[in-house]
């Protein structure tokens, strides 16, 4: 019998990682297995998570395990609510600062594993890096491409008229 | 396997200019018409392959709230200005947010024109 503490995840490539339950519970996808699985020594399949980004989300979850209220705490109000708790620390700024491509498949399997506080604090990482950009500024951010048509482009350049004229 | 582009467009050029040059004015408009929408949608599907397009359409929403949160009970020009930008960027980004009344529900807009459509686009969110 291991140590009934800690349990393992396995990643979508096979990466094993052993993990104290205090830190896997902040996932309430993960906690709501273990409930239902009970006392187990069986490893827990991530089908959806490489290693790579696996290992990212532990990093946030054992930096982040005393923050119950974050977590744990009843969604009375929402996403509202949400909004108005998440704090983005130095220490997230730097767990955030990594390439484009993890940054948003942390997001991801934070999502899937529905792990919020790190939900809320990626989308808040992602929404500094749009806020105060044009459109175009945007696009060049994200690879993004101005997929208007030429009357759509219309209907934007009126919106700006009317936008700008105040 | 890998696609043969030049071919295929090789081959799109030569029969619809084949097309083209039997057309009245009338169809030639409308076949320019629906070569730019061909091109939007096209370069819709090169967005969807993007690392920020590989985000749901929840995690969007929420990285758009945030944004519009932290201008809430500033200046309202701003807010109006933000939501605007956003909607400007590409057309999934601008279905999304159309699509979430209480966006334009909660952005104040104090000018005849941009009240209309935010009244419009609101739907029936409480403002």
């Amino acid at each position: 019998m291991g140590d009934s503490n800690r349990l393992t995840l396995v990643a979508s490539d096979g990466g094993k990682f052993v993990v104290d339950k205090e830190v896997v519970q902040m996932s309430v996808l993960l906690k709501n297995m273990i409930e239902d699985l009970g006392e187990t020594d069986e490893s827990i399949p991530i089908p959806n998570v490489t290693s790579p980004v696996l290992t990212k989300v532990i990093e946030f979850c054992e930096n982040h395990r005393t923050d119950a209220a974050r977590t744990d705490g009843p969604n009375v109000d929402g996403d509202d609510a949400r909004m108005r708790t998440a704090v983005v620390s130095d220490w997230d700024r730097q767990f955030f600062d990594v390439d484009q491509d993890l940054m948003f498949e942390i997001i991801v399997a934070a999502n899937y594993l529905d792990i919020k506080s790190l939900v809320d604090v990626g989308c808040k990482v992602v929404a500094d890096m749009i806020k105060g950009k044009s459109p175009q500024e945007i696009r060049d951010l994200f690879d993004i491409v101005n997929d208007f048509s030429p009357e759509e482009e219309a209907a934007l350049r009126k919106e700006n008229e009317w936008a700008n004229d105040r | 396997m890998t696609t043969d582009v030049p071919t295929i467009l090789s081959t799109l050029r030569s029969e619809l200019f084949t097309a083209c040059r039997s057309m009245s004015v009338q169809d030639l408009n409308l076949t320019v018409s629906g070569l730019y929408e061909l091109l939007s949608e096209v370069k819709s599907l090169k967005n969807q392959g993007t690392l920020v397009h590989r985000l749901p359409n929840e995690i969007l929403r929420l990285i758009f709230k945030h944004l519009l949160h932290a201008y809430r009970g500033r200046k309202t020009g701003v807010d109006t200005g933000t939501i605007l930008r956003l909607t400007h960027v590409c057309r999934r980004w601008r279905d999304l947010l159309l699509g979430c009344p209480s966006f334009w529900a909660r952005t104040g807009c104090f000018f005849a024109e941009g009240t209309r459509t935010f009244l419009e686009r609101s739907g029936s969110a409480p403002l």
